[in-house]
């Protein structure tokens, strides 16, 4: 029965070893801020670009001498897409780490997750990716949001459709979720407009067959198909529409502005319309170069992700020059960032963290890219 | 409409035909549920998308190589870790195993190709042609017809060859076939891996028309073994009836119920189905003797 | 101190050591992040401590775990978020609506074979994780429900994870204790009766249909525990949590760790935790690791890591180590022990202690009357219109050749079979009982109904359970008698009087297998007794349920000559007790020197019913069973 103890005790020991090891130690010198982001799951692409935008901003700040002299160092933790996984590495960042600031993460369901965790960690957080308008809606006081609240999209969206493209036979095909309920905004706008949308069509995220529900939109006549949900989906949609025959329109919004769009939807995907707050094809002399740096650094062009994660970054380079190490000033230096001059546009933060409404753009995937949108009457 | 969604119901219907034909060979001659179905039905079409994409082969091919390598792995995994199951209630620990296997598939597609989701290069043409305003997805011509023909051979090799008959027995008296000399071990290595060798041709044929992707399997498994259930376990006509009618239930639910709980619909069947009439659709419900 | 002292006080050091280092253990851990791993593996251990009870004691595969942990989450922080009422209400909340869900899941699954069930588990759970993300009013759908608030004691708030870890301590230490005690108590050996033989535990008396759903119900109250703890812990919950992959994921973790034993939910829970946070940068390896741990475990160690702890450090086999303990049996390996051989050199059917049974020898009452039976298997008539009595007390046996249908005849009066047509009664004698004895039919009810009534029956092939010792077989012969029975809420609340209660239970198990000669063998487990031994054990546990009744199915199938003389002493130490023995017998010997009365059957008919003696005079029945010499060649056909 010694046996017995000894296992016993070797067990708790071995135990504590595990725990005590993992014990992670800040280093001293460069300053460490942190970063949630979907590095694996079904937001992977949009975790990618944000941390290759973040990184662009990163380095190039590094190599102008830091922030009043000191490197900067990120730490990452992937969320895997997943709202428990989020909050369990915020909590790392936050308690382990102890981190004064964090990036928010690019997917839009992990962010209300632990958004409480850093309101009562008085820890404040950057969100350049996340578009989903109930981060903004409650009363956070250490959230900002950089990216596009999607209820301007979805307003900006119908706008649009009503006015550019004339459609008078509109249906909805939203995802089934707080994200896809966005596209309602949609429809609210487009009927203040004057356009009743025919039907709404619901579809569960990573359903592979929607062609339920294109049978239906065919069964109605509709022109134009407004889809609100994730890429995979909309290349999906796009492949069965050729493959049922349903000749109409397709438009989505912003979360299918990357490559892996084109890539899954190959050429059923050409010609349908999208909304983002970046186009990597425009002439303004500052997105080319961001653009060459990126494809230089990474061999890919960026999409609007990485540009807004790029924004953030510098956004938040500069509330860090103004606030250190203190998570109380560099809160409201953020606050006060006021006509920030990106390229993604002119950034200033409202009073409940979202970025105010700038300018926005139309773009269409001509030729497997995305480029701005051109009539084809023109 | 009616007709366009029973039609569209059907391709995904002879899909869960082709796993409810894997369940339902798996089941007859080893009286086990093979778990991992679907995880091999997704293993199918990711050796497929690197059969397409790396050495660029023609579809038919790509069906071809791709069910004689899970065949090949089928029977590998049968013949060395299922097999020796102890002789303790050999259904569960041999589920337990499968349960294992379908975990490993998983997990090595993750590694391999992550989260991401992939294209299948369109090697079948694809489009349509229409017939009176009702249009038919050439890729359910094909599908369709594949399958028909896999289930006429797998009905004339157990009828009418001697392999098939020695399955047969092999599945209905082990100790008796042994008597007899019949390879017990070798006819239940081929029933796994026919299995097997179904699923990875169903993954190849459906993958054109979705993506494929690491979890593409769970859900799959799922509703393959619901249609071998509805069409009774053990029937093989049964399990190809049993998968066009849920594909076509499935669709029509969609289409006239709600398409977010058409999942929940499915599984709705699978329970009671298994509650009320385990038999399955055509099946006739034994009596066991003590 | 000598040996067994020691012991004995080292299994009782173990446990404060335990508990105090439990207590200790979060001081030396002041990183906040670690303390939260921490209480996570906690809630986990609760999770799967569940799922062991219902997967590990009950044998029915459930692979809906994560969904009702979500139920139980949702549940709890539903009611807080819209009613305001505090914690402590809305954990009892959870876990009734959990307790009320797995009920009636478990309703509607229950009689389903392992694999059927399982998938039917998939499905529900399927089912309910759409419904956290379509009932987006009350759910949050996809988004999940955030805020949810910590846990208050008057002013004190529960939400740094250090409160939160002595929280979730308490509650994980009443659910590790109550599965220990559960396991246990008369209500375990009787769980694992079922899911080890179904059959042969209905024929006990044993409910195995509201044993199984018990265990489920439970399950899930434990699952609806933990979801209530991890919502107000993480403040949020989300569908991503409770899919069927983590179901699956809990049950590999399970299986690994060792079902059945409590201990195998702690291991299991912590290479969950460890799996998750600890190998974040090898996460993409999680999968393969769990999958191929899975088939290793399953192949080389099916009791899992907990079973080979037991195996390896305790060395006991089956068993509780404190019995074992007790034995100074540390240096025992049952694989190793010397082939137990038969009993007969240690058959004393002695004065025992017995509780009395039923009052005197052969009654001129009859116990039970067959009238007309008649019973079919498809086209072929096992037994045509078969008649015949049998008087309390006497010793009976029917016999016949091969396929007459002397076996059927028992399962249609033991309940396992039905019968086309025909009155199968039986006149009961209530010892203490207040209600006049009087005529019960038997066709129609269910074999544990049958039991209940008294009569009791062995198999043709032995039905014992092979993961339980012997004398847990025999306990579960008393489980039918409800004073020898524990409840659940004793055994979870009051552990001690259930212990109590066990002890009881177990000295007069004991009494019965002193009385059958296998003492010795109480802690083996059956799998490993010999074939003589096992046949006797059955008759063993049947004398426990007390019967009024004996259906014994070929005793004497397979013994040597001095087995026999020693069954035969058995059975006549039986009869005397008052019991009616009914006996199918090939063994002609064994039906000369024990029958008062034989019945011989023949292609399900009844062609001789009276005196052993008469036996060989009576012409069909030497042409049917017993031949007689040609004296010239006939033709055979």
């Amino acid at each position: 029965m010694r046996d017995n103890f000894k296992s016993i005790c070797a067990g708790i020991f071995v135990i504590l070893l595990t725990f005590g090891a993992c014990n992670n130690r800040s280093a001293n010198g460069p300053m460490q801020i942190g970063m949630l982001a979907p590095l694996t799951g079904n937001g992977a692409s949009f975790g990618q670009s944000q941390r290759d935008g973040v990184q662009l901003a990163l380095d190039e700040i590094n190599a102008k001498g830091g922030i009043n002299g000191r490197t900067v160092e990120l730490l990452v933790e992937d969320t895997k897409t997943e709202p428990p996984v989020a909050v369990t590495a915020a909590n790392k960042l936050i308690s382990q780490s102890k981190v004064p600031v964090i990036i928010g993460s690019a997917a839009s369901l992990d962010v209300p997750a632990y958004m409480d965790l850093l309101e009562k960690a008085h820890v404040p957080q950057i969100v350049p990716v996340a578009v989903l308008p109930k981060i903004t809606e409650g009363n956070a006081k250490w959230t900002f949001r950089s990216a596009m609240n999607d209820k301007i999209a979805a307003s900006k969206m119908a706008e649009f459709v009503a006015n550019e493209l004339h459609a008078k036979k509109v249906v909805l095909l939203l995802e089934d979720s707080a994200f896809g309920g966005t596209g309602l905004a949609f429809g609210d706008r487009l009927e203040q407009l004057g356009v009743k949308p025919l039907t709404v069509e619901k579809f569960k995220r990573g359903d592979l067959d929607m062609s339920a529900q294109l049978i239906k939109i065919k069964g109605v006549g509709a022109t134009h198909i407004q889809f609100w949900g994730y890429y995979a989906d909309y290349a999906q949609v796009a492949k069965q529409m050729k493959d049922l025959g349903v000749q109409a329109q397709l438009m989505g919004n912003q979360a299918p502005v990357t490559d892996k769009t084109i890539e899954l939807g190959g050429s059923a995907i050409e010609g349908a319309i999208d909304i983002c707050l970046f186009v990597p094809t425009s002439d303004d002399p500052r997105v080319k170069t961001f653009t060459d740096k990126f494809k230089a650094k990474y061999g890919h062009l960026p999409d609007t992700w990485a540009a807004q994660s790029y924004d953030g970054m510098y956004i938040l380079a500069e509330a860090l020059r103004q606030g250190g190490s203190d998570s109380q000033k560099i809160r409201d230096a953020l606050a006060a960032t006021k006509d920030f001059d990106g390229i993604t546009g002119t950034i200033t933060f409202g009073s409940n963290g979202d970025a105010e409404f700038r300018g926005t753009s139309i773009v269409m995937v001509q030729q497997g890219k995305f480029v701005p949108y051109k009539s084809k009457s023109k | 409409m009616f007709t366009q969604q029973v039609l569209s119901g059907l391709a995904s219907g002879f899909i869960y035909a082709l796993l409810a034909l894997g369940f339902a060979a798996v089941y007859k001659s080893m009286r086990l549920i093979n778990f991992a179905q679907g995880e091999l039905f997704m293993a199918g079409a990711f050796i497929g998308l690197l059969l397409a994409r790396n050495l660029k082969l023609a579809f038919v091919p790509v069906l071809l190589l791709t069910g004689l390598l899970l065949f090949l792995f089928g029977m590998l995994f049968e013949r060395f870790i299922l097999a020796p199951a102890s002789s303790r209630s050999p259904e569960v620990h041999g589920m337990i195993r499968t349960v294992g296997l379908s975990v490993v598939l998983q997990g090595v597609a993750l590694l391999a190709w992550g989260t991401d989701e992939y294209r299948f290069p369109q090697l079948l043409s694809s489009g349509s042609f229409s017939v009176h305003s009702i249009s038919i997805p050439l890729n359910l011509l094909f599908i369709g017809g594949t399958s028909l023909a896999l289930l006429a051979a797998l009905v004339i090799f157990l009828r009418y060859t001697h392999v098939g008959l020695c399955m047969r027995a092999a599945s209905q008296n082990r100790l008796g076939a042994k008597v007899v000399g019949i390879n017990v071990k070798f006819v239940r290595s081929l029933a796994f891996g026919l299995s097997a060798s179904l699923a990875g041709i169903a993954g190849v044929l459906i993958a054109p028309l979705w993506y494929v992707q690491y979890s593409m399997g769970t859900m799959m498994g799922m509703k393959g073994f619901t249609a071998a259930v509805l069409g009774s376990l053990g029937s093989f006509p049964g399990a190809v009836m049993g998968g066009l009618i849920l594909g076509v239930v499935e669709n029509l639910t969609a289409g006239y119920v709600s398409s977010v709980w058409k999942d929940a619909g499915v599984f709705a069947i699978l329970i009671g189905v298994l509650a009320l009439r385990p038999q399955g659709l055509f099946g006739r419900r034994y009596n066991e003797r003590v | 101190m000598t040996g067994p002292a020691r012991l004995a006080l080292a299994v009782r050091l173990r446990w404060l050591f335990i508990v105090a280092g439990l207590i200790v253990l979060p001081l030396f851990l002041q990183n906040a992040f670690l303390q939260h791993v921490l209480v996570i593996t906690l809630i986990y251990l609760v999770l799967i401590l569940g799922l062991n009870i219902v997967i590990g004691l009950s044998g029915q595969i459930a692979l809906c775990q994560a969904a009702l942990y979500g139920v139980g989450a949702y549940a709890s922080a539903i009611l807080v978020k819209q009613t305001s009422l505090p914690f402590w209400l809305s954990l009892p909340f959870a876990v009734g609506v959990c307790a009320g869900l797995g009920f009636l899941l478990s309703s509607c699954v229950v009689k389903m074979r392992s694999h059927y069930l399982a998938l039917a588990t998939i499905g529900f759970g399927e089912i309910l994780i759409n419904v956290f993300r379509s009932a987006g009013s009350l759910t949050g759908g996809a988004n999940g429900l955030a805020g949810i608030p910590a846990p208050r004691l008057g002013r004190w708030v529960i939400d740094s994870p250090l409160s939160y870890y002595y929280l979730a301590l308490s509650v994980a230490v009443l659910g590790y204790v109550g599965m220990i005690s559960i396991r246990r108590s008369q209500l375990g050996v009787a769980l694992r009766a079922v899911r080890d033989n179904e059959i042969a535990a209905s024929s006990l008396g044993v409910n195995s249909v509201r044993l199984k759903v018990l265990a489920f119900t439970l399950c899930a109250a434990y699952a609806g525990t933990a979801g209530a703890l991890y919502a107000h812990f993480d403040g949020f919950v989300g569908p991503e949590s409770f899919s069927t992959s983590q179901s699956i994921l809990l049950f590999c973790v399970l299986v690994v760790g060792g079902l059945g034993r409590p201990l195998g939910s702690l291991i299991g829970a912590v290479l969950f935790v460890v799996g998750q946070e600890f190998f974040r940068a090898f996460s993409q390896y999680q999968l393969v690791l769990f999958g191929s741990t899975v088939i290793i475990v399953m192949a080389f160690a099916p009791q899992g890591l907990a079973g080979l702890f037991r195996s390896l450090v305790l060395r006991t086999g089956g068993g509780n180590i404190d019995e074992a303990l007790v034995e100074s049996v540390t240096t025992w390996n049952p694989n190793r022990a010397k082939a137990p051989n038969s009993f007969a050199k240690s058959a004393t059917p002695s004065s025992l202690e017995l509780p009395p049974i039923s009052d005197g020898p052969i009654s001129s009452k009859d116990a039970i009357v067959i009238d007309d039976l008649v019973v079919r298997y498809g086209g072929v008539t096992a037994l045509d219109h078969v008649s015949f009595s049998v008087k309390s007390g006497e010793i009976f046996c029917l016999i016949g050749p091969n396929g007459a249908g002397k076996t059927t005849l028992l399962n249609t009066i033991g309940g396992q079979q039905r019968p086309a047509k025909g009155r199968l009664m039986m006149n009961p004698k209530f010892q203490t009982g207040v209600r006049p004895a009087k005529s019960v039919r038997l066709v129609g009810r269910r074999s544990h109904e049958v039991a209940r009534l008294g009569l009791s029956r062995t198999f043709q092939t032995s039905q014992l359970f092979p993961e339980l010792s012997s004398i847990e077989n025999v306990m579960v012969g008393q489980y039918l008698h409800r004073e020898m029975r524990t409840s659940l809420l004793r055994v979870f609340f009051l552990p001690w009087l259930a212990k109590r209660q066990d002890t009881v239970a177990r000295e007069e198990a004991e009494n019965w297998l002193r009385f059958t000669g296998l003492y010795k063998y109480r802690f083996n487990l059956t799998k490993y007794l010999p074939y003589g031994l096992r046949r006797v054990l059955e008759i063993a546990r049947c004398m426990a349920t007390k019967p009024e009744v004996l259906l014994l199915d070929e005793p004497s199938a397979g013994m040597s000559a001095s087995e026999r003389t020693a069954l035969v002493n058995l059975l006549r130490t039986i009869s005397n007790l008052g019991v009616t023995l009914i006996i199918v017998a090939h063994d002609l010997e064994l039906v000369r020197i024990l029958a008062h009365h034989v019945v011989v059957l023949d292609y399900g008919k009844v062609i001789f019913d009276g005196h052993p003696k008469d036996l060989r005079e009576n012409a069909q029945v030497v042409d049917a069973y017993l031949g007689r010499k040609r004296t010239e060649l006939e033709p055979v056909f």
